[in-house]
């Protein structure tokens, strides 16, 4: 899958999770553009990616994205 | 000795003197280390044995087990090691001794098994120990740095907590000499925490010890407020005066600690409390125990959320002491976090709602009530005591003090002129700090070498400085 895909459909799952038609994903964005993104919900919105993209991050991958880019780097490693 | 008094700046002193005279990096730790454990050496030999040995074990544990195999059974035994002797030096500090097994005239108290900075420096064993498991780098620090980053005098006493590995880096590049950056900005916050510490802390502790030391001699609901408003105003002056000092020493050796305080009074809800309270803490408890819980209940969402906060705050409520007030402390911000994560999306379409600045002047306020109210559990000397305190604040038969508003006001009746004046020249600075706080740490925290600017911090410590405590900071308990 190409980065461009991914993010379109990560803003979709973005956009539901936190019930906001409004959020714009970039490369770039991080929790702390995203109101109610912080880690009350981040491992919620972690499985949600997971299962859409039927794959699986491990604890410390979670842990170390810093932004949505990060996210896609790893997606695009393990989605063929 | 504690950090802010007369002989720890000696002993800075004399450590700086003979750190800029020796060239060799290596040299340098061993002063650093040298002059720790001489600082250390000050409360008593149980704090030393107890850090030095822990220290050891924990770096040739790891090192041994990374050659071998460090498999889930070895983590658990070293860490139950580490919690063990943690919780045996806090529990038997809190009990008297049994004199057939302690006489007298051995002259061991209670006291003499008090080890400072023990809860700070197991959390680091512990991380070490696990990220060492997990594989999250090598244990290829020397001893001498491993224990040097445990009990570094600038952080043993109450932090900030930091990874070893990340201090492990700086030890390579230690300054060959002063930079005006190192030197003004470490005395700088050595003395906005001093002051802090000094001038704001002692002269409220006044105060909040007369309110808590007699809970039941409460008159009415609002001494009850402003006892516990005045509590959360002093545990952070104090702390973050402490940390102020601790950063500062550390920068004079051009060693950068993370920061450990961002603005706490000026959060808008509990959860943003704890990301800008006691940070370094909070980091570890979110790395080590909240991620763990919500990753292995990610799927469950709301029950993720209770587990992990429920989890991370039983487990910080017992490493803040054995007590039934600081587990009840733990309790209450489980549930405010609980109740904020379940109307998150009810909050965030408020604050759309509402205009920025009138979001922060309602829920700014709202935040501090919340906290001082669990700080009622977290400072009471017994859990009864804590409840006597509660009672009265919800006693609104008895909300206004039997004295007119002027005189409950200014307390004149039941303070004399120096307490007086006490508290109104620590609310006095306490006010004008918190309004310019910002603008008052990007000063301090800026390299520009102004004279004028030192010894008008010096002055203000001098003049209104209270220094008859001995200085003891409240989290050195910790």
């Amino acid at each position: 899958m190409t980065t461009e895909t991914i993010i379109v459909e990560l803003q979709q799952i973005f956009r539901k999770e936190f019930s906001d038609n409004n959020i714009v994903l970039s490369v770039e964005t991080t929790a702390e553009d995203i109101a109610l993104w912080d880690s009350l919900t981040h491992m919620g919105l972690m499985d949600t990616v997971e299962r859409h993209f039927n794959t699986s991050f491990s604890l410390d991958e979670i842990i170390s994205f810093k932004n949505v880019g990060d996210l896609i780097n790893s997606l695009t490693d393990k989605l063929p | 000795m504690t950090p802010g008094t007369i002989n720890y700046f000696y002993l800075v002193a004399a450590a700086l003197v003979l750190f800029y005279a020796i060239k060799q990096n290596n040299i340098k730790q061993w002063i650093l280390l040298a002059a720790s454990i001489v600082f250390l050496s000050f409360f008593g030999v149980a704090s030393v044995i107890v850090c030095i040995s822990l220290s050891v074990l924990n770096y040739y544990f790891a090192k041994h087990a990374h050659r071998t195999d460090f498999n889930f059974t070895k983590l658990a035994l070293i860490n139950t090691i580490n919690i063990g002797i943690l919780f045996l030096l806090r529990f038997i500090v809190e009990i008297d001794l049994n004199p057939k097994l302690f006489p007298a005239e051995l002259g061991i108290t209670q006291k003499s098994f008090f080890a400072l900075g023990i809860g700070f420096y197991s959390l680091q064993n512990i991380a070490f120990q696990i990220d060492v498991f997990k594989k999250r780098y090598k244990p290829d620090i020397s001893l001498m740095a491993y224990t040097l980053g445990n009990v570094f005098f600038a952080r043993l006493a109450s932090g900030p907590i930091h990874n070893i590995n990340t201090f492990q880096k700086q030890l390579v590049n230690l300054p060959i000499k002063f930079t005006e950056e190192n030197i003004t900005v470490g005395i700088q916050r050595i003395l906005l925490g001093s002051i802090k510490k000094f001038v704001v802390a002692e002269r409220l502790a006044v105060d909040v010890n007369q309110y808590f030391a007699h809970p039941f001699d409460l008159l009415s609901s609002c001494d009850a407020l402003f006892a516990c408003i005045f509590y959360t105003v002093e545990l952070y002056f104090d702390f973050s005066g402490y940390i102020d000092i601790a950063i500062g020493s550390a920068k004079l050796f051009g060693i950068q600690f993370s920061e450990n305080f961002n603005m706490p009074l000026r959060a808008k809800s509990i959860s943003e409390w704890w990301r800008r309270w006691h940070i370094t803490l909070i980091n570890w408890f979110t790395q080590y125990i909240y991620y763990p819980i919500s990753y292995r209940y990610k799927s469950k969402r709301n029950l993720a959320i209770v587990l992990s906060i429920g989890g991370t705050f039983l487990v910080s409520a017992v490493w803040h002491g054995l007590g039934l007030t600081y587990l009840f402390w733990g309790l209450i911000h489980v549930f405010y976090l609980v109740l904020e994560a379940f109307s998150k999306k009810n909050l965030a379409a408020l604050e759309q709602k509402l205009k920025p600045r009138l979001y922060a002047a309602l829920f700014i306020p709202i935040t501090i009530l919340l906290v001082s109210f669990s700080n009622i559990f977290f400072r009471a000397n017994n859990i009864y005591e804590a409840f006597g305190i509660v009672h009265t604040l919800f006693d609104w038969n008895h909300f206004w003090p039997p004295l007119s508003f002027k005189d409950w006001l200014l307390h004149g009746e039941r303070w004399d002129v120096r307490e007086l004046f006490n508290f109104r020249l620590a609310a006095f600075v306490a006010v004008l700090y918190l309004v310019f706080e910002q603008k008052c740490l990007g000063i301090v925290n800026e390299n520009k070498y102004s004279i004028f600017r030192i010894v008008f911090m010096l002055l203000i410590l001098i003049l209104l400085g209270v220094f008859d405590s001995g200085g003891r900071f409240l989290y050195m308990e910790f």
